[in-house]
């Protein structure tokens, strides 16, 4: 047990680790890499299905490259750089705040089906 | 929002610790990290430290710590603490980042005496009005469960189910005496902070038969013949000639075995027809029926609520590191990536 990680490693950044780290190289415009620290599969996944939605990205994939290192990477390979296309780091952008507003709707749904729940009184609604 | 999938969520039954509910025009990415938080990453309350002084009892000293922290200690109020490691009032513990419990009992009689839960003594009780809330969850007599136990018990004559939780047993002249602090924590820490004993979902079948081409290819006798095969699933309607998905089915509640599927294939392979034919395959589920129980520490409506939070607090904060990510990148390069 004494090489044990602390368990609290999974969950706190450590001091003077950014967050979020990317790389973009010059010589590839369409290429992206976003290293996200302590976080899982949970925004992973999420992150990756919703850039697969977005008709401006051609490729998109994460791994957890160890699992006692808590962060992921997450690729992201836009089509062809033309007027009015986004590039990686705008599609990445556009997925979050894509996210962000699906969750306050579904938060915002299931604070109006407890309303209505509550005013029907019914505990068994369907089985 | 030219990507937003617009989730619709409705919710078909609750009781304080249950909840299910069905989620429509979503994906399983939305449904899994849904899962996973409200698994994993909402905020409880549980006992992480444990000063043991006396301790005569059968179990040894780690047994009991442990014990101790699996305990559900309500956390209702959980948002009114810091975490422990980043409280700005204090530099080991205090009432805005943790509870103080002692726990001291001695036995003196004849008998065995259980240690409970309920024996633990909340010194912070005083000092704010949400420690006080921080207490060992008891139903006895609340919940479904206890209620139907207690029937039981005065039907047979039995004993009433003990309230709260047994720590250890004690003999005469045995003794416990300990200091317990519980902290906030996330179940991805441990699990004893885990809110939720199941948070479950399944996805509609994502294979199902087309039976208007099957019931045009198929003779009577295959037709009874592979409602023979499907376990109750098919049902042969003998005035229609015609194969009926049994009224489960329809509610959602089977998947389709491989054999009945290998023998749908065979049968109107004869007539020539190509199994992909007469199955329609939905690889992409959109409709979650969810079911989530609660340890009691939260009420269900609580950790549906709680989870959301996290995700979305989540979400910005990537959006805010990554805006000043971008700040320094565009300094960095004197806005020569107009792209980004
Ligand atoms: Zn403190």
């Amino acid at each position: 047990m004494s090489n044990a990680p602390d368990r609290f490693e999974a969950v706190v950044l450590p001091d003077g680790v950014k967050k979020i780290e990317f790389v973009v190289d010059e010589q590839y415009p369409t290429w992206a890499q976003f290293k996200i620290e302590r976080e899982d599969h949970t925004l992973g996944n999420l992150l990756r299905m919703q850039l697969l939605r977005d008709d401006n990205v051609n490729f998109v994939g994460y791994r957890i490259p160890h699992p006692l290192e808590h962060h992921f990477i997450l690729r992201v390979q836009s089509k062809k750089l033309e007027e009015g296309k986004l590039g990686p780091v705008e599609s990445f952008i556009q997925a979050i705040e894509d996210l962000q507003s699906d969750f306050a709707l579904l938060e915002e749904r299931m604070k109006k089906q407890f309303e209505i729940h509550a005013s029907m009184n019914v505990p068994y609604h369907r089985r | 929002m030219p990507n937003a999938r617009l989730p619709d969520i409705k919710l078909e039954r609750v009781t304080s610790s249950e909840m299910d509910f069905t989620l429509l025009n979503a994906e399983t990415s939305i449904a899994n990290a849904l899962r996973r938080v409200m698994i994993a990453e909402v905020p409880t309350m549980a006992i992480d430290l444990v000063n043991m002084e006396v301790n005569t009892s059968p179990l040894f000293d780690e047994f009991v710590a442990h014990r101790l922290g699996l305990i559900p200690l309500s956390s209702h109020e959980v948002d009114q603490f810091n975490n422990t490691r980043d409280c700005d009032r204090c530099t080991d513990h205090c009432p805005y980042c943790s509870i103080e419990y002692v726990l001291d009992v001695s036995c003196d009689s004849e008998d065995f005496l259980d240690v409970m839960s309920k024996d633990l003594i909340n010194v912070y009780e005083k000092e704010r009005p949400e420690c006080a809330s921080v207490k060992p969850v008891d139903n006895s007599g609340e919940s479904e469960a206890h209620a139907r136990m207690n029937q039981a018990s005065k039907s047979d004559g039995g004993q009433r189910p003990p309230e709260g939780i047994v720590i250890t047993k004690l003999r005469r002249g045995q003794r416990i005496k300990c200091t317990c602090i519980a902290k906030k924590g996330t179940g991805k820490e441990h699990a004893k902070w885990s809110a939720a004993s199941t948070v479950r979902f399944r996805t509609d079948p994502s294979i199902r038969f087309r039976l208007d081409k099957i019931n045009d290819t198929l003779t009577k006798d295959e037709k009874i013949d592979l409602e023979k095969y499907s376990e109750g699933m098919l049902v042969y309607n003998l005035t229609a000639d015609a194969l009926e998905y049994e009224e489960c089915f329809q509610e959602r509640r089977f998947a389709i075995s491989t054999d009945t599927i290998k023998k749908a294939g065979d049968l109107t392979g004869l007539h020539g027809v190509h199994p992909h034919e007469i199955m329609v395959y939905n690889d992409n589920p959109t409709v979650f029926n969810f079911k989530c129980e609660t340890t009691g520490v939260l009420t269900a409506k609580e950790l549906f609520f709680k989870a959301i939070e996290v995700l979305m607090n989540k979400l910005n904060s990537i959006q805010g590191y990554l805006d000043v990510e971008l700040e320094e990148l565009r300094d960095r390069n004197n806005n020569t990536y107009g792209m980004y």
